[in-house]
């Protein structure tokens, strides 16, 4: 019985992760790492318990021991499942085994899924292979129980690791391999003191008390919604061409900020008011962070989106006029897309006079969203380049193009002039932004950035109402870009519809029923 | 299963891989698509695959669009690229054990399933071999065990026989038999063209992406050596369609033959007399004499004509060692269609 029931288990599993398991299980380098994981711990055990023996006066060995196998446990878990991952499926893609894989009745989800899941039970695998030495950690010095628990923190952010190898690798180009690389370490590099200073804080602390659970909580969620997203760009990217591969992407994206503030809603609730930092400004702010996160991905989105939908879209259509509008909207093209990111704009505009800013948070805010609609105005221009003209450079080429040379161009000469006092240059005249460091601000988002942060802390009228004209002039310039845009939108709305065919359906035995 | 091409095309950027081309197939037999490097066959065979999207035109099994109804197309063709199995550290029977859970396939029907595909393709002894260890001609196993896992009705194989030693290749050429035999379309593009002559029945020829000619093999001999006109059907035009099927298409024509080779044997000293005769007559190509005794004439024409030059040859009482009829092969056929040109 026992073993039918293992049978039956094992024939419900994704055969991807069947796989993945074999794979990692079989590997030569993997067995060598995880060999390697162990014996440092051994040695570790050894060198802190004669440390500890020979020197009555340490009462911290306990908590080296403790951050030493945690770091190395999280450096292993980065190479093989990070990293493992992403080079397996980068590989997967360039030996075409991915096709076949495509060929069968898998669906994407399905692959991306296997692969999430073997990189999840690897990543317990290490953390298993971690606990006898963390429990020996606990019998050494200067270490509580509760401390123990930090070690939670690390796990959602080495899912998404994972999860963004598995997207980085489902491109299976070798400059997205990079540009993972490049990601993966200036993160850890930027995580990692802030994640010691918390640790450190935590570590002698008996009883680590609500605040530390409910951030743990709310980590979770935000690693949850993040993660959620990477899976669905993953699953836009291994999905067959010309098939409705961003629409799950798109609508997730788009219920993003509703779904972050749901989940915020019970914090508020139980916390709100009562003398924690959850209080009402606090869920404008996040909620203005996830608008502006999910207006930047669906910005991104449209501008890696096909001008037209194959046959295999439009026959997914609905024949009524609001089916036909949402299934627009939502289906791969990036005339949808562009129309979606509209209504993301205009909620962070909408929350600012409601979210009891102060003069410097408002201004700030304003700065944010003039780079958010110039950056809309970079993807229009992009998009009206890349369609309009007959040079066979992707929306997306153009996008990269024109952000790296406007960001260059202008935040330099602006630099240098933020550098000579005002009155020297004359750009600058009382209570009128000079047109250099209006221009860079509407086309330089680091500059935007740079200068909305500072403008409150120099008290100058001029300087605090500036993101307000940059805004005012991106809004323009990308209005006019939108509505050169509009006769290519329009075009593909016409063209969207079920189409005039008839077709044979499978039968039955063709569809294994 | 009526495997139809219809109108098919697939432009990349501006280069146009395949144009317009149309042709079907049915169970039971096995086809080659033969054409120059760049000829579009593999964008053809992608998307008859469901790997890629026509730009227009599109693939029917029975009748049901490969374009619109990927998955349900998935169930009924195997597919064999050029390119062999990657994956390093799994082994064979692992490998195949994941296809066929990819397929559905669960329990006793997959251990079935699986042992059946390693009998046939002779893969016992390596089931439990790494993929890495296997040698080319392995791997190319491994590879059509994955195209058959399912069963499937339709097999696309690219370029099947690259790279393999004449053993594989005869081993392949087995199996391609006896899976015809077992009803399935076996579809395949090959640039030994001197393999594909053995076993198919039928061919596409491409070029520049158009459709050159389409027919059963005598069919496209016919046409090439300009004897009776081809069947109607296989005489494929941009736009229309060339059936493959021999139950569909016209009886297959007389086949115009190259001519024939004779061998005689003379009493000694009387070859060259016997020479000079042979060569009086306006059909004969060539004469050559061996050992005084031995006389090897080539005569061309139709079968009648040669039929009567023959006659003379029996009627002077010599006696014949050999007799062969000179027919022209899919090598010369493909090099008197096809210009060389690429894309």
């Amino acid at each position: 019985m026992f073993s039918k029931l293992l049978s039956n288990i094992g024939e419900s599993l994704n055969p991807v992760f069947i796989k993945e398991m074999r794979q990692y299980f079989q590997n030569r380098r993997m067995i060598i790492f995880m060999g390697m994981l162990l014996l440092v711990q051994f040695i570790c055990t050894l060198f802190f318990s004669s440390a500890m023996r020979f020197s009555n006066d340490d009462n911290s060995s306990g908590v080296g021991f403790f951050l030493l196998i945690i770091f190395a446990g999280a450096i292993l878990a980065v190479i093989i499942c990070a990293i493992g991952a992403e080079q397996r499926f980068a590989e997967e893609r360039s030996d075409k085994e991915l096709n076949y894989a495509m060929l069968t009745t898998l669906r994407p989800a399905s692959i991306i899924m296997g692969k999430l899941e073997g990189a999840i039970v690897m990543l317990f695998c290490i953390f298993s292979m971690l606990l006898p030495f963390l429990t020996a950690a606990y019998f050494m010095r200067g270490l509580s129980a509760a401390s123990l628990l930090v070690t939670l923190c690390l796990f959602p952010v080495l899912v998404l690791y994972s999860l963004a190898g598995i997207f980085a690798g489902a491109f299976g180009m070798k400059w997205i391999t990079g540009l993972y690389f490049v990601g993966i370490f200036g993160s850890m590099v930027f995580l990692m003191p802030f994640a010691f200073s918390i640790v450190d804080d935590l570590m002698n602390r008996s009883d680590l008390g609500t605040e530390f659970w409910v951030g743990i909580l709310i980590e979770y969620k935000l690693a949850f919604l993040l993660g959620v997203m990477i899976f669905l760009l993953a699953l836009a990217v291994v999905s067959p061409p010309k098939s409705n591969r961003f629409c799950a992407a798109k609508a997730y994206i788009f219920a993003l900020p509703a779904i972050a503030l749901v989940l915020m809603i019970p914090y508020y609730l139980i916390f709100g008011g009562s003398g924690t930092s959850y209080d009402r400004d606090f869920f404008y702010v996040i909620e203005f962070i996830f608008c502006v996160f999910s207006f930047g991905i669906m910005t991104l989105v449209a501008v890696c989106e096909p001008p037209v939908n194959s046959m295999r879209v439009f026959m997914k259509c609905p024949r009524n006029v609001l089916g036909r509008v949402l299934h627009f909207l939502f289906s791969s093209g990036f005339a949808g897309t562009v129309l979606l990111t509209i209504p993301i704009l205009a909620l962070p505009a909408l929350l600012i006079p409601f979210a009891g800013l102060d003069w410097s948070g408002t201004t700030t805010a304003y700065g944010i969203l003039s780079i958010l609609v110039s950056f809309l105005g970079f993807a229009l221009l992009s998009l009206n380049l890349g369609l309009r003209t007959k040079l066979r450079f992707p929306p997306l080429g153009w996008l990269i193009i024109l952000e790296v040379g406007a960001n260059i161009l202008t935040w330099i000469p602006a630099a240098i002039m933020d550098l000579i006092p005002d009155s020297i240059t004359g750009f600058s005249l009382k209570g009128i932004p000079g047109p250099v460091r209006l221009l860079s601000m509407v086309f330089s988002h680091i500059y935007c950035l740079v200068e909305t942060i500072n403008a409150p802390s120099s008290i100058s009228t001029a300087s605090a109402t500036l993101p307000v004209h940059a805004l005012m002039v991106s809004s323009g310039i990308t209005f006019i870009l939108f509505l050169c845009l509009l006769p290519l939108i329009v075009k593909a709305f016409r063209q969207h519809r079920y189409p005039d065919v008839t077709v044979k359906p499978p039968t039955k035995e063709m569809l294994g029923k | 299963m009526k495997t139809e091409v219809r109108n098919l095309s697939r432009v990349f950027g501006k280069t146009v891989a395949v144009n317009d081309i149309s042709f079907s197939f049915e169970d039971g037999n096995i086809f080659g698509f033969i054409g120059p490097n760049g000829a579009g066959k593999t964008t053809t065979i992608r998307i008859m695959a469901t790997l890629d999207l026509a730009t227009s035109g599109d693939v029917f099994y029975d009748g049901v669009s490969a374009t619109l109804y990927p998955e349900a197309v998935r169930r009924v063709v195997g597919y064999m690229p050029d390119s062999l199995p990657g994956y390093k550290d799994i082994q064979v029977w692992e490998y195949l054990d994941f296809f066929a859970r990819s397929f559905g396939l669960k329990g006793a029907e997959r251990t079935r399933a699986l042992n059946d595909i390693v009998e046939f393709t002779n893969l016992g002894e390596l089931r439990n071999k790494f993929l890495f260890a296997l040698s080319k001609g392995m791997k190319q196993r491994v590879s059509l065990a994955r195209a058959l896992i399912h069963n499937p009705k339709v097999l696309i194989m690219d370029e099947p026989a690259a790279g393999l030693d004449p053993r594989a290749r005869h081993e392949l050429r087995t199996l391609l038999k006896i899976l015809a035999e077992q009803k399935k379309a076996i579809f395949l593009s090959s640039h030994i063209l001197s393999e594909l002559q053995d076993i198919c029945d039928g061919a596409v020829i491409i070029e520049q992406g158009k459709l050159l000619s389409a027919g059963t093999l005598n069919e496209l001999l016919a046409q090439v050596n300009g004897g009776a006109p081809a069947a109607p059907a296989a005489q494929a035009q941009p736009g229309e369609s060339a059936d493959l099927s021999g139950e569909t298409a016209a009886p297959a024509p007389q086949v115009a033959p190259k001519g024939v080779s004779v061998s005689l044997k003379t009493p000694r000293g009387e070859a060259e007399p016997v020479r000079l005769k042979l060569l009086e007559h306006p059909l004969t190509r060539s004469v050559d004499v061996f050992d005084d005794d031995e006389v090897h004439a080539i005569i061309e024409g139709n079968d009648a004509e040669v039929s009567r030059v023959v006659g003379t040859v029996f009627a002077a009482g010599l006696t014949v060692l050999s007799f062969n009829r000179n027919q022209m092969g899919l090598e010369e056929l493909f090099m008197k269609i096809t210009q060389g040109k690429v894309q």
